[in-house]
Formats: C-alpha cells, sequence, structure tokens
C-alpha cells in the first residue's frame, strides 16, 4: 500500500509472494544481464573481437530447410559465408582491411565422431587473412539503392570459405570443447576485448553427451566488457511454427533438448534486443538467444542479429 | 584581413593516412571547407578532400541559389572522386564496398570583399559546425545544443563507384544555409563533429581560448580530452578565421 508520504509499504498481514523458482532464477538472471554485462568495449585492431561459427554437419543436415530452396547445410554454409563476407566489407578501408574481428569456424560431425576447423589452416584467423584466402568467389547479384527510392541490380563477388557438408554424426560436445579451448586462450589474450561471440546452428541432439555441462564453462571465460554470448539456432525439419528468443521454458514444446538448450543460451543485452524488435521480432526484454525449429527466415535473421553487437561497436 | 589557424589530427592510436576528415583554404579568395568522411563507406576521405577541394577552388559565385550551388559542386567533385580510383586494381572485397559509393559530410563558409562589408554565406549538409565570435557573443550553425550532434547526420553521396560510375545523376541531400555578417575582431571557426559537440558543452567556459592557448601542444592537448572521455575519440579538424 501507499503511504501518505508516497513511499510503499509491506504489511505483513496482507503481502503474499507467489514467484516461481523459475521466476527468480530468471529475475537473478536479468539482474546479471542488465547490471554486470555492459558490451560496450570499443572494437579496433588493438582491442579486436572474437567471432566462432560452430555449424553441424551431420546427415540430416542434407535434409531440405524449410522456407528455403535447399538443405539446411547448404542454406547454413551460404549464410555463415555470407556473414563472413560481410565482416570483410565493414572493415574493408580505402587502404585495405583493418582487423577489427578474428574469426573461426567450427565444423562437428564431417565425419562421424570428429570436430575442427573447417577454414584452410588455423582455427583463429584475422580478418584480412580470410579476405585473402577464399576458396573461390561466385558471381551473384546484389541490389544496391539508386539514391532516388529505387533498387539496381549489381554484380559482385561472393566468397565461398567453406563448402556445405552432411554426413556422420553430431560430436557437439566436441566442438563446443575446441571452442572452449580457443576462447580460453583468446580471454587470456584480450582480457578488455568485447566479449567473444559463439555462434552454434545444429538441426539435432548432440551424440557425444551433454553440451550444457561445456557451454557452463565457456560462460566463465568472462572479460572486462562481460561474459562470452553463446547462440543456438535449431534448424527445423518440419515446417511447424518456429520459436524465436524465448523468455521462458514454457515458450518452448516439451523437448528435454530444447530446454538443455535454451537454459545455456545467454540472454540478450539490451542493445540486441534493440536491434531485434527494430526486425519487427517480438520478444521480451529477457528474451534469450536461442531459435527453436528455425526455417530460413529465422536463421538468416537469427545470425545478422547475433553479428549485428560487434559490428556497432566499431571504432 | 583574414588570418586563419587550421588545428587536425587523426583519432587518437591512429595514422596520419587514415584521417578522414579533409579541409581546403584559400585565405586570401575567403574560401574555406571542411569535410568529415563517413568511417563506414570506403575511399571516403578521397570523397571528403574531392569535396572542400572543389568547393575552394571553384566556389559558387555568393549569389548562386544554394541548392543550385551544391549540385554543382556535387557533379563536379563526383567527378574528381571517381578519376581518383584505380577502381579496377581493387581486391574482390573492396570492389565489393566501393561500388556503393562514399558518403562525407560538408561545411563550405565563402566571404565576400572587404568592399561588401564582409557578407559571408555557410552552406553545410552534416554536423559539422559554424561557430561566429562576435564580442562577447557566440552564434553556433547549425546546432545551438550539443546533444543535437548524437543522431546520425545527413550526408553527401558520391554516387556510385565501378562499374556504374557516373552513369547516374546524384541528388543532392537536405542543406542548411546561414548568410551572416563580419566585423572587425570577429572570429569564425569551422569545425567537424567531436570538437564542435565539445565546444558546445563546454560553451560557457569559452572553450574555443582553450584551444588557441594550447595551439602549440594541440595535440597532446586533444589527446588528453579524448583519453579523459570529453572528447570523443574522432577525428579532428578546426579553422579559425580572425576578421581584422
Amino acid at each position: 500500500m501507499r503511504s501518505a508520504a508516497g513511499s510503499l509499504e509491506a504489511d505483513s498481514a496482507y503481502f503474499e509472494l507467489h514467484i516461481t523458482a523459475a521466476q527468480i532464477r530468471n529475475i537473478y538472471n536479468l539482474y546479471h544481464a542488465l547490471a554486470l554485462m555492459v558490451y560496450e568495449a570499443e572494437i579496433s585492431r588493438t582491442n579486436p573481437s572474437l567471432i566462432l561459427f560452430l555449424i553441424d554437419q551431420s546427415r540430416s543436415m542434407s535434409h531440405k530447410l524449410p522456407g528455403g530452396e535447399r538443405s539446411k547445410a547448404q542454406e547454413a554454409s551460404d549464410a555463415i559465408n555470407r556473414q563472413i563476407g560481410d565482416f570483410v566489407l565493414r572493415c574493408t578501408k580505402s587502404d585495405g582491411i583493418r582487423d577489427y574481428f578474428h574469426l573461426g569456424v567450427i565444423g562437428y560431425g564431417y565425419v562421424t565422431g570428429k570436430a575442427g576447423s573447417i577454414l584452410k589452416g588455423d582455427l583463429i584467423h584475422p580478418i584480412s587473412e580470410l579476405a585473402g584466402t577464399p576458396l573461390r568467389t561466385e558471381k551473384r547479384k546484389m541490389k544496391v539503392s539508386d539514391g532516388s527510392g529505387g533498387d539496381i541490380d549489381v554484380d559482385y563477388d561472393f566468397g565461398v570459405w567453406f563448402d556445405p557438408v552432411a554426413n556422420g554424426d553430431t560430436p557437439m560436445c566436441k566442438a563446443l570443447s575446441i571452442a572452449r579451448d580457443a576462447i580460453k586462450d583468446w580471454v587470456e589474450e584480450h582480457p578488455s576485448s568485447y566479449p567473444p561471440i559463439l555462434i552454434n546452428i545444429t538441426d539435432g541432439q548432440a551424440t557425444d553427451g551433454n553440451p550444457e555441462d561445456v557451454i557452463k564453462e565457456i560462460l566463465d571465460l568472462k572479460t572486462s566488457d562481460g561474459d562470452p554470448l553463446i547462440w543456438n539456432c535449431h534448424l527445423s525439419s518440419n515446417p511447424s511454427t518456429p520459436v524465436s528468443f524465448p523468455s521462458e521454458e514454457s515458450e518452448l514444446p516439451n523437448d528435454k533438448y530444447a530446454i538443455s538448450l535454451f537454459n545455456v543460451s545467454s540472454i540478450l543485452p539490451l542493445q540486441y534486443v534493440g536491434y531485434a524488435r527494430e526486425m519487427q521480432i517480438d520478444l521480451k526484454d529477457n528474451a534469450r538467444a536461442y531459435v527453436f525449429n528455425a526455417q530460413l527466415e529465422q536463421l538468416v535473421e537469427f545470425i545478422d542479429i547475433g553479428t549485428r553487437g560487434p559490428q556497432g561497436q566499431m571504432q | 584581413m583574414l588570418s586563419v589557424r587550421e588545428f587536425h589530427r587523426p583519432k587518437s592510436g591512429y595514422r596520419e593516412s587514415e584521417y578522414e576528415d579533409a579541409f581546403s583554404i584559400d585565405a586570401a579568395g575567403g574560401k574555406f571547407a571542411v569535410a568529415d568522411g563517413a568511417t563506414e563507406s570506403s575511399f571516403s576521405n578521397v570523397w571528403a578532400k574531392a569535396l572542400v577541394s572543389t568547393f575552394v577552388e571553384n566556389p559558387p559565385p555568393m549569389d548562386m541559389n544554394d541548392r543550385q550551388s551544391v549540385k554543382n559542386l556535387l557533379d563536379e567533385s563526383r567527378k574528381k572522386w571517381y578519376g581518383g580510383i584505380d577502381w579496377t586494381s581493387l581486391p574482390w572485397f573492396q570492389k565489393n564496398k566501393a561500388v556503393l559509393g562514399s558518403y562525407s559530410t560538408f561545411l563550405g563558409l565563402q566571404i565576400d570583399s572587404p568592399e561588401n562589408p564582409r557578407r559571408y554565406r555557410c552552406i553545410t549538409i552534416g554536423d559539422s559546425c559554424l561557430f561566429h565570435l562576435s564580442g562577447p557573443k557566440m552564434e553556433s550553425f547549425p546546432f545551438s545544443d550539443y546533444r543535437d550532434l548524437n543522431y546520425t547526420p545527413r550526408l553527401m553521396w558520391s554516387g556510385h563507384g565501378y562499374p556504374i560510375g557516373l552513369s547516374k545523376d546524384v541528388e543532392p541531400p537536405g542543406l542548411e544555409v546561414k548568410y551572416g555578417k563580419l566585423k572587425e575582431g570577429d572570429t569564425l571557426i569551422l569545425a567537424t563533429d567531436a570538437i564542435s559537440k565539445w565546444m558546445l558543452q563546454n560553451k560557457f567556459n569559452k572553450p574555443w581560448e582553450q584551444i588557441l592557448e594550447n595551439a602549440d601542444n594541440w595535440d597532446s592537448y586533444i589527446g588528453g580530452l579524448i583519453s579523459s572521455g570529453a572528447m570523443k575519440n574522432d577525428d579532428i579538424t578546426a579553422i579559425f578565421i580572425s576578421v581584422s
């Protein structure tokens, strides 16, 4: 009740607490995300940021992705290659490429039980190195503004750094362990950098254990600007309704695997909530970086939003 | 007589070759310009230089319609920008970006001859500012409140790069114009956005006087303001013009 002086008083005779453990955990997580995580470090050549993509290359990725023309493996590879090209584009200046970002792509299941870098050479590459070492470029069309409200088609070179594969099982834990070790080294060398971002794209359940344990270890690898951001995108095999950026377990189907990935996906920092809302996505302030049953549209949106934050911090 | 002092520096931690502002000065002819090339686009430094040099070398007549003056500036600067880039030797990733063109703010100042009571015209597109100090008064244009510099500014676009090039006409963006009169002892300052914002934020402490007092160690003075967080880490350009 409100007193005459305007302060709030709780009268124990009338005060009842209706709050569940899950709600308490959500409130704690939200507080944690808002109060301790800033995600405002400037990204520069002397203070670059790390982006890691993980891509499921198991046999089931050969199935067609609803909303697209091609297989899940092809659409996911295309989306990541496009995003690498976008990072190259953003870092390109008149005098060359500035290494604002270092980037790696880890595939899992390309051979049963195997996981590892699917880019040429090392696991982590400065963006300038990637610009010079695509597998090939393909001529594609892009629409550019004509400056007077219309668009025109222009040929451009689409960089391809890796090809789609759909072959084995789903050793996601092995891939996450490789990512954990890379992030650990990165954070030790770049303790004040914009926190590393890990974007995992999969259509199935890990066949080598519970990914929650490794992801929790990754989340402990903080920089002074916050925890690593973990994004999990679960690709659909059927055209049922996707669940984008849920904030409560109750928004998900009764699927142990979905709930497990939801719980280890980061709560979106407020900047990212804003980017999603700019794209007309309806989500709550404590939404998580998780999509269940994603179709092509959600996959593209997901990667776009996941990489917008650091791009906005480029100095 | 016009006395001119010019100050510029790249972002802290960057090289002079990475400076993406531009300025041009013709003190005898009373023509001055500054431009701030947009970091997001490539070759924005080439574009910013093309705009300021075209304006100062080939200024529009003072009585020419403002929009037509900018249209002429745009057309001439585009030719200079396009001709200044070796398009075919660019690697694939630079071509992808360069086709989108370059962007820059622009502020041009023309001061008439002494016979014409020192009338001036200032044309601006974007968030570079003009400060007119006259006795105890300070007038700023186009902004008087530093908070107005928080928004994405209007920009001059070069049009597309290769392979579309100059084949498509480009219309000038919205512009703002100020006409004024000068008297002896007045000072005009042309400044790009970061230093403009700092001057507006501190206008009651006459920050322009602090700049002149620190003219000999300008670079470290501005570096100190940036590292303390008082000024944004950005390319900085300011031209001081005193009338005597």
